[in-house]
C-alpha cells in the first residue's frame, strides 16, 4: 500500500509539472493562435536561469525565484511578442508551427553555447530536506509545492480568462481580431499579456522541475513534448480539461516508473523500460486519435501566396548535371578528413528533398523525416551486409511501407495536429524502437503450433550500426571519393524523379489538395488516398537518404536520427523553399556540411543558431531563400551571356591551377564566392535589368498596403487598381493620358 | 433519374438548419432552389455532396442511395458542384485546375477535353493564369468547367451568377440551358430571380429551413407565402 501511495504522490507531481506547463501552452493557443513549439526551451531558459542566480552566483533561494518570475519570464515573452509574434499575423499555420520550431532549434543552440552542455548543473530542492508524512509516506515540501501549484495555476488561469476584463479580451481578440479592436480591446496590448504570462508560466516550472535531476537543456525541451499530451487531451481549448490531462498523464506515468521500470526482475524488462519513458508521447498520439473528426476545409483566403512554380524539364536537369560535376570536381581538392565528413551532405540532401513533395507541394508538415531515414538505415545495414546495392530497394520500399501505416494513422489530422502526431512518432522511434535490444517476430496460426513466419529482428543492437557502402557492377564505393559521387548521382536522380512528380497530374492533385480539400473531394478524388500516397513516397525517399547517409558515416548511432537532428533538416528546407528543389540540395549541404564548423571551430551550435535565426523571420518572407531572393537574383544571369561565360570561365580557371597546386584551396573558395556574388548586378547591369524585389507579404496579398489605408496614407499604385477591378468584376477603364488619382 | 432528396434534417445544436426537406431535380431540367439567406441552400448542398451529414433523411442519385457514401465516390457518381465562396486551386493555373478534374477520364482525353471546355467557358485567354488572380465572376466559370470535366449526370450550382455582370450572365443562362438539353439534371441555387424564372422549369423555395413552396416558375411567382419570405408581404387573412 505503501508502495502505490508513494507511486502515486510521484505521479502526482509529474502531473503539476504537466499542468504547469500544459496550461502555459493552451493559453498562449488559445489567446494568440499561436501553437509555441518553443514552449520547452523557455521552460528550460527558466531552469537554467534559475540555476545561474541561485547556485552559481548564490542569491537567495527566493530572491532567484522572484528574479526569475518577476523578470525574466514577463521579459522573454514580451520580447517574443514584440520581436518574433507580432510579425506572424496573418501567415498560415505551416509558417506559424515553423517559426515556433525554429524558435525552439535557435534557444537551445543559444543555450548550449551560454551553459556548455560539458558542465554538470545541479541545483538544490525548495524547502531542504522538510517532509510531511501523508497515510504513512514521506513526501518533500518540494513535492506538494508542485502539486500545489500546478492546481491553482489551472484554477488561477481559468479565472483570468473567464471571471476577468482582461481575460475576456484576450479571448475575443483570437475569435475576431477586428471586431475586438472596434471594442475598445488593444490586440498588441492582450498578445503581449498573454506571451507574458505564458513565458513566465514556462520559467515557473522551470524553477520546479530544475532541482530534480542533472540540467540538460535538450532533455527538459524533450520532456516537455510530454506535456504536449495534455494539451492535446484538452482539445488545447479548455483548461480544466488540460488538468484532468495532465492528472492522467502524471499517475499513469508514476504508476509505470514505480511498477515497471525501476524493475528489471519483471519479464520483458528491456523491451518495456522504453515504453515506460515514451508513455505520454504514446498518450499523445493516442489522443490526437480522439480529436473530433473535422468537416473537410475549404479553401482559405490566403494573404500568402506561395511560389509553387513547376520545374522545368531543362532546368532540372542542369541542377541535377550540376551536382555531379561539382561532386566530381570538389572531391580532388578535399582533404581525406574533410571529404570523409563531407560524404554524408548527399543523405541528408535527400532526406530534405523528401520534404519537398510532402510539406511543399502537399502541405503536410511533418516533423519526422529522420525517422524513415533511420529505417533505411537500419534496412541496409540488416540486409546489404556485402554491399548488395538491391537492398537499397528495400530500403526505399521498408521505409514507404512504414510511412503508409504512418499516414493511416494520422489521416484524418492536419495542420497543428498532424505535426503534433509526427513528432510523437519520432519521439517514439528515437527513445524506444531505435533502443530495442534483439528479439524475434513470430506469426502463428490462431489456436495452432503452426508457424507463418518467424524473423530475429534486430534494430541498432543497443548500439550503432554498421553500414557497408554499396558496389555496382564490380565499381565500388567504400572509398570516400567514390562514395561522394555515389552520393551526388543518387541524389541527382532523386530530383528528376521529384520533377517529374512535380511535373505529373499526381503532383497537380497534391496542389490541389493542398489548396482545397472540399474541392478536391467534390471532383470525385480521394483526398485520404492522396495524402496517403505521398506520406509513403516521402518516407521512401527518407529511407533512401537515410541508407545513402548511413552508408557515408558507416557507423551512425540512433542520435544521428534524432527528432532534433530531423527538425534541423526540416527548418533549413523550409527557410530555403519547401518548394524547390534546389532548396533541397542547399539544405544538405548547409546541415551536413563542414564549412562552418570548419571556419569557426570554437561554435559548434553556429549552424543551429543560423537556422533557428532564420526560421523565426520566416514571418517576413514565407516563401523562402532560394524563390523569393536567389531566383529572382540570379534570373538575369543567362540574359547576359559574356558574364555567364566570364564567371564560369574565371572559376573553371581557378579550379585547374588550384588542382595543380599553384593556388591554395582558400584562394578557390575566395574566387569561387566573390565570383557567385558578382554575377548578378554585373549581369544586371550588362543586361540593364532593374534590381528585383523580395516577394513580400503585402504584394503577395495583391495590395500595397492594408486596404483601409490606401489613399490616405499609403499611395495608390496601378496593381491596387487592377486588383481592385479584379475583385468587384468591372474591367479597369484605361487611362485617358492623365495620371491616376488617388 | 436525376436526384431525390427526402426527409432530409440538419440541426446544429437547437437549431434546425434543415426541417424534413424534399426536393428532386431531375435529367434534361435546369431546377431553381431559392430562399432568403440563411434558409439551408448551401446546408443542403453539402448534404447532398457529403461534406456534411445530416441528422436524417435520404439522398438518390440515379435511384442510388447515395447518404453513406464519402463525398468524393458521390462526385464519381455522377455528382458535381460548385461552391458560393470560390473553392479553386489557387495556386494552380486556370488549365491545371481543369486537369486535376479530368482524374477519372482516360490520360488520352485529358488534354482534349480540358482545351474543349476552356473554349466551351470562354476561359482560352486567361488558360494560363494563377486561378488566384482572377476575378469572381471568371473564377465562376472555372468553377463550373472544372466541375464539368469530371462529366457529372447532376449539377449543383451555388450561387454561380454572383460576381457577374449582366452579359456575363446571359452567357451562362444558355450554358445552362445547353448542358440541360444534353440531359443533366441542374440543381440551382440563386439570389438573381431573373436567371432563375428565366431558366428553370421547376422552382423549390426553403424558408429557416423548411420547404414552404414547389412549382413551376409561374406558380412560385404567384405564391404567397414566397412573396412573404422575399418580400416581406403580409399574407391577406
Amino acid at each position: 500500500m505503501n508502495e502505490f501511495i508513494g507511486f502515486t504522490v510521484s505521479g502526482l507531481v509529474s502531473a503539476g509539472l504537466y499542468a504547469i506547463v500544459a496550461c502555459g501552452l493552451t493559453l498562449t493557443y488559445t489567446t494568440t493562435g499561436i501553437f509555441n513549439w518553443a514552449h520547452g526551451a523557455l521552460v528550460a531558459v527558466g531552469a537554467f536561469s534559475y540555476w545561474q542566480f541561485a547556485v552559481d552566483w548564490g542569491l537567495p533561494t527566493p530572491l532567484a525565484a522572484a528574479i526569475c518570475l518577476l523578470l525574466v519570464g514577463p521579459l522573454m515573452g514580451v520580447t517574443l511578442e514584440a520581436v518574433i509574434m507580432h510579425r506572424l499575423e496573418g501567415t498560415s499555420e505551416a509558417t506559424r508551427m515553423v517559426v515556433t520550431l525554429a524558435l525552439l532549434l535557435g534557444v537551445l543552440a543559444g543555450m548550449n553555447w551560454i551553459w556548455p552542455p560539458s558542465q554538470q548543473r545541479l541545483v538544490p530542492r525548495i524547502a531542504g530536506g522538510h517532509v510531511l508524512t501523508v497515510l504513512g509516506q514521506r513526501v518533500p515540501y518540494s513535492d506538494i509545492l508542485v502539486i500545489a501549484t500546478g492546481l491553482l495555476v489551472a484554477v488561477g488561469l481559468r479565472t483570468l480568462l473567464y471571471r476577468t476584463r482582461a481575460g475576456v479580451e484576450m479571448r475575443a481578440t483570437v475569435d475576431d481580431r477586428t471586431l475586438a479592436t472596434l471594442n475598445g480591446a488593444s490586440p498588441s496590448r492582450t498578445a503581449m499579456r498573454s506571451w507574458a504570462i505564458g513565458s513566465t508560466l514556462a520559467v515557473l516550472a522551470g524553477i520546479l522541475i530544475a532541482p530534480r535531476g542533472a540540467l540538460s537543456a535538450t532533455t527538459l525541451a524533450l520532456l516537455i513534448v510530454n506535456a504536449y499530451a495534455a494539451a492535446v487531451i484538452g482539445r488545447l481549448r479548455s483548461l480544466p480539461m488540460t488538468f484532468v490531462g495532465a492528472v492522467i498523464l502524471g499517475l499513469a506515468t508514476g504508476y509505470a516508473q514505480g511498477y515497471v521500470g525501476s524493475r528489471q526482475d519483471i519479464t520483458g524488462y528491456q523491451y518495456l523500460v522504453g515504453l515506460v519513458n515514451v508513455l505520454p508521447v504514446v498518450v499523445l498520439f493516442v489522443a490526437l486519435q480522439f480529436l473530433p473528426q473535422s468537416r473537410l476545409r475549404g479553401a482559405r483566403v490566403l494573404r500568402v501566396k506561395e511560389v509553387s512554380s513547376r520545374p522545368t524539364w531543362p532546368g532540372t536537369l542542369v541542377l541535377a548535371v550540376s551536382v555531379v560535376i561539382v561532386a566530381v570536381a570538389v572531391a580532388p581538392l578535399l582533404s581525406p578528413g574533410d571529404l570523409n565528413s563531407v560524404t554524408k551532405v548527399w543523405g541528408l540532401a535527400i532526406v530534405a528533398l523528401s520534404l519537398v513533395p510532402l510539406v511543399g507541394y502537399g502541405g503536410r508538415l511533418s516533423v519526422c523525416p529522420l525517422s524513415f531515414a533511420a529505417i533505411g538505415a537500419v534496412v541496409v545495414s540488416h540486409l546489404g551486409g556485402s554491399g548488395n546495392p538491391v537492398v537499397i530497394i528495400w530500403a526505399v520500399l521498408i521505409a514507404a511501407a512504414c510511412g503508409a501505416v504512418l499516414s493511416l494513422t494520422v489521416i484524418r489530422l492536419s495542420g497543428l495536429y498532424l505535426s503534433l502526431a509526427t513528432a510523437a512518432f519520432a519521439v517514439m522511434l528515437d527513445n524506444w524502437i531505435l533502443t530495442l535490444p534483439k528479439f524475434t517476430a513470430v506469426i502463428r496460426v490462431p489456436f495452432t503450433d503452426v508457424t507463418l513466419y518467424r524473423h530475429e529482428i534486430t534494430i541498432f543492437e543497443g548500439g550503432s550500426l554498421d553500414v557497408r557502402r554499396p558496389s555496382f557492377f564490380g565499381v565500388h564505393t567504400t572509398g570516400d571519393h567514390a562514395f561522394f559521387i555515389y552520393g551526388a548521382v543518387v541524389f541527382a536522380l532523386v530530383t528528376l524523379v521529384v520533377a517529374a512528380v512535380r511535373r505529373s497530374d499526381f503532383g497537380l492533385r497534391l496542389i490541389a489538395l493542398k489548396d482545397s480539400p472540399v474541392g478536391y473531394a467534390t471532383l470525385g478524388l480521394n483526398g485520404r488516398l492522396t495524402s496517403m500516397a505521398v506520406f509513403a513516397f516521402s518516407a521512401g525517399l527518407a529511407g533512401l537518404g537515410g541508407a545513402v547517409y548511413g552508408a557515408a558515416i558507416q557507423r551512425p548511432s540512433p542520435n544521428v536520427f534524432s527528432f532534433f537532428s530531423g527538425l534541423s533538416i526540416l527548418l533549413a528546407v523550409v527557410i530555403l523553399g519547401v518548394n524547390s528543389i534546389g532548396a533541397a540540395a542547399a539544405a544538405g549541404v548547409f546541415v551536413g556540411g563542414p564549412a562552418l564548423t570548419n571556419l569557426f571551430p570554437g561554435l559548434a551550435q553556429l549552424s543551429s543558431t543560423l537556422i533557428g535565426t532564420a526560421g523565426i523571420g520566416l514571418g517576413d518572407n514565407p516563401n523562402g531563400a532560394v524563390p523569393a531572393e536567389m531566383r529572382p537574383r540570379w534570373r538575369p544571369v543567362p540574359r547576359a551571356p559574356v558574364v555567364l561565360v566570364g564567371g564560369l570561365a574565371a572559376v573553371v580557371i581557378t579550379y585547374f591551377l588550384t588542382l595543380a597546386g599553384v593556388l591554395g584551396n582558400w584562394t578557390f573558395a575566395t574566387v569561387l564566392v566573390v565570383v557567385l556574388l558578382a554575377m548578378p548586378p554585373v549581369a544586371r547591369y550588362v543586361a540593364e535589368i532593374p534590381a528585383p524585389r523580395p516577394v513580400r507579404d503585402a504584394e503577395a496579398d495583391g495590395l500595397s498596403g492594408p486596404p483601409e489605408l490606401l489613399g490616405l496614407t499609403l499611395p495608390v499604385t496601378s496593381a491596387d487598381l487592377d486588383r481592385v477591378s479584379r475583385e468587384i468584376s468591372v474591367p479597369r477603364p484605361r487611362p485617358t493620358g492623365g495620371s491616376h488619382g488617388t | 433519374m436525376g436526384l431525390e432528396i427526402s426527409g432530409v434534417s440538419v440541426r446544429f445544436g437547437g437549431l434546425h438548419a434543415l426541417d424534413d426537406v424534399s426536393i428532386d431535380a431531375r435529367g434534361g431540367m435546369i431546377t431553381g432552389l431559392i430562399g432568403p439567406n440563411g434558409a439551408g441552400k448551401t446546408t443542403l448542398f453539402n448534404v447532398i455532396t457529403g461534406v456534411q451529414r445530416a441528422a436524417s433523411g435520404r439522398v438518390l442519385l440515379d435511384d442510388t442511395r447515395i447518404d453513406r457514401v464519402p463525398a468524393h465516390r458521390r462526385a464519381r457518381l455522377g455528382l458535381g458542384r460548385t461552391f458560393q465562396r470560390l473553392e479553386l486551386f489557387g495556386s494552380l493555373s486556370v488549365r491545371e485546375n481543369i486537369r486535376v478534374a479530368t482524374g477519372a477520364l482516360p490520360r488520352s482525353r485529358r488534354e482534349a477535353t480540358v482545351n474543349q471546355l476552356l473554349d466551351r467557358v470562354g476561359l482560352g485567354d486567361v488558360a494560363d493564369e494563377r486561378a488566384d488572380a482572377l476575378s469572381t465572376g471568371v473564377g465562376r466559370m472555372l468553377e463550373l468547367a472544372r466541375c464539368l470535366a469530371a462529366e457529372p449526370s447532376v449539377l449543383l450550382l451555388d450561387e454561380p451568377a454572383s460576381g457577374q455582370d449582366d452579359q456575363d450572365t446571359a452567357r451562362f443562362a444558355a450554358l445552362l440551358t445547353s448542358l440541360a438539353a444534353d440531359g443533366m439534371a441542374v440543381l440551382l441555387v440563386e439570389h438573381d430571380m431573373e436567371l432563375v424564372m428565366g431558366v428553370c422549369e421547376r422552382v423549390h423555395v426553403l424558408e429557416f429551413g423548411r420547404l414552404i413552396a414547389s412549382g413551376t416558375a409561374e406558380e412560385i411567382k404567384n405564391d404567397e407565402r414566397v412573396r412573404v419570405a422575399y418580400l416581406g408581404e403580409e399574407v391577406p387573412a
